[in-house]
């Protein structure tokens, strides 16, 4: 089907400028992948956003556009598409693009904390927060006034910052490296971005988003210090959270952390049959059947911290990633700089919690802020 | 070396870059190190300063009451009030600014004592 879809000569028109005013950070940019942006949002002749349909009228992928340039790409060097004629240059960052994005969504990201990601037009951000105080409904008398709960709110502002690296590419390995034989080391490139972006999240969930300290995360004790954290602390924890509409189901440890709580028995054995006389179903399930664990340096090696992924973080995007390239003549060399500019807010308190291991309950116990509700 | 303490003492800080952490109602001393994340915060007022010049942990335990007042003036020998009235911080400030020689485990009297040899007043 080489030609079939005709971008040899139309993919700027039809796809890259379209997508380029799409990520414009200056609007509020949203983070969108070359083919994915292809298949439901490039324009047709009349500037409708159509998106590209095979030839078996399914949305294109990544296999179409090659078979309609004509190149493999087991074959091809970067150095190939930027010298190539006709609008196939384009694809170059985009490649290198998707290489990153996909080491930045390996493994454990910031996107296992955050419970979206949201485009900001502005640099610094104003969020709003509200606490509700009294909100329980009370028995009203005919033509009674309905009481009002007692409401506070006011905003708090987060600045957003810009994370950049850029490598070179010498011609020499333009030249010489295939394009599959390159995505390695750029996954690796995307790696590190998403390293960099997951601690600055776990960095909010246990700071907060404000300096005051007014949204640090709240430190609750345990049964023993002695013992450190155990099962039962678990279950105190997941017993409040259910009583403050919470769901503290994930878990972040360090990795010494991990190496204790990993093998607390709960956690290592199986309990099947002569485990436990009766299965308790409680409605608001206290104990998860699965707890996503992730590892962090962020938090001490004494320490867990439990969050609900719902209600806990929000990504702040300004602009989305942002690959860029340059040639250098006089070096003979292909600059790509890739950027993102990015921030965290935090959207519920209660929504977090570090057990520590040093700390006694009797004198951490869970902060007024967390009174249950039920 | 000034110490530190949370301003909401429910919670706790860590600086990513140097690992300083703060837990509850912990008061600690500065690290020499401080991290963007940690002067954000001294100036924001999460962090709060609790104290002037610490030498010895130990003994500024001993002597509790000395560290919750703000930092003392700085000593002056010119006769303003008499050096029995001084405190152990600003006797041992003293001390180090005329080249007297002192231990952690130097009492009151002992550092009045030395300083008389010496033949400050």
């Amino acid at each position: 089907m080489s030609g079939a879809l005709g971008l040899k000569n139309s993919l700027y028109n039809r796809v890259i400028a379209p997508l380029q005013r799409y990520r414009d950070g200056e609007k509020g940019g949203k983070e969108i992948s070359f083919i994915d942006f292809a298949a439901t949002r490039a324009i047709d002749e009349s500037g409708r956003h159509v998106g590209l349909k095979n030839s078996a009228n399914e949305p294109i992928t990544w296999q179409n556009v090659w078979e309609d340039l004509a190149i493999d790409p087991a074959q091809v060097s970067l150095d190939n598409l930027l010298t190539t004629s006709g609008d196939v240059k384009y694809l170059a960052p985009e490649i290198v693009r998707g290489y990153i994005l996909k080491g930045l969504e390996a493994d454990q990201t910031y996107l296992d904390l955050v419970a979206g990601v949201e485009s900001v037009d502005s640099m610094t951000v104003t969020s709003p927060w509200l606490r509700m105080d009294d909100t329980n409904p009370e028995a009203v008398g005919e033509a009674e006034t309905i009481p009002l709960a007692d409401m506070v709110w006011g905003h708090k502002t987060i600045e957003l910052n810009k994370r950049a690296k850029a490598i070179q590419f010498s011609d020499e390995l333009l030249l010489r490296c295939k394009l599959p034989l390159l995505s390695y080391y750029l996954r690796k490139f995307g790696v590190m971005l998403a390293v960099d972006l997951y601690n600055e999240a776990m960095s909010t969930m246990v700071n907060g988003d404000q300096a005051d300290s007014s949204d640090t995360c709240a430190v609750v004790g345990v049964a023993s210090t002695s013992d450190g954290v155990v099962f039962k602390d678990f279950l105190r924890a997941w017993i409040r959270a259910r009583r403050i509409s919470m769901n503290w189901n994930s878990m972040v440890t360090s990795e010494a952390g991990a190496w204790g709580v990993l093998q607390l028995s709960e956690f290592a054995n199986q309990m099947g049959v002569g485990g436990t006389v009766v299965t308790i179903e409680t409605r608001n399930q206290v104990i998860p059947a699965r707890m996503p664990h992730l590892i962090s340096s962020v938090i001490t090696d004494d320490q867990v911290l439990l969050y609900d992924k719902s209600q806990a973080l929000l990504h702040l995007v300004f602009r989305p990633l942002l690959v860029e390239s340059e040639r250098i003549i006089m070096r003979q060399l292909q600059g790509t700089a890739c950027s993102i500019i990015c921030g965290w807010s935090t959207i519920d308190r209660n929504a977090r919690v570090i057990l520590d291991g040093t700390k006694a309950f009797s004198g951490y116990g869970f902060p007024s802020y967390m009174a249950p509700l039920v | 070396m000034k110490r530190i303490r949370l301003r909401d003492r429910t919670g706790m800080f860590r600086d990513p870059k140097t690992g300083f952490t703060l837990v509850g109602d912990e008061e600690k001393a500065l690290p020499q190190n401080i991290g963007d994340m940690t002067r954000r915060w001294l100036n924001a007022g999460g962090l709060v300063i609790l104290s002037g010049p610490v030498i010895d942990p130990d003994l500024e335990q001993e002597e509790g009451p000395e560290l919750i007042p703000p930092p003392p003036p700085p000593p002056q020998v010119d006769g303003r009030k008499p050096l029995a009235d001084w405190l152990i911080t600003e006797l041992r400030k003293l001390c180090r600014m005329n080249d007297i020689k002192i231990v952690p485990k130097d009492t009151k009297k002992i550092l009045l004592e030395k300083l008389r040899k010496a033949g400050v007043s």
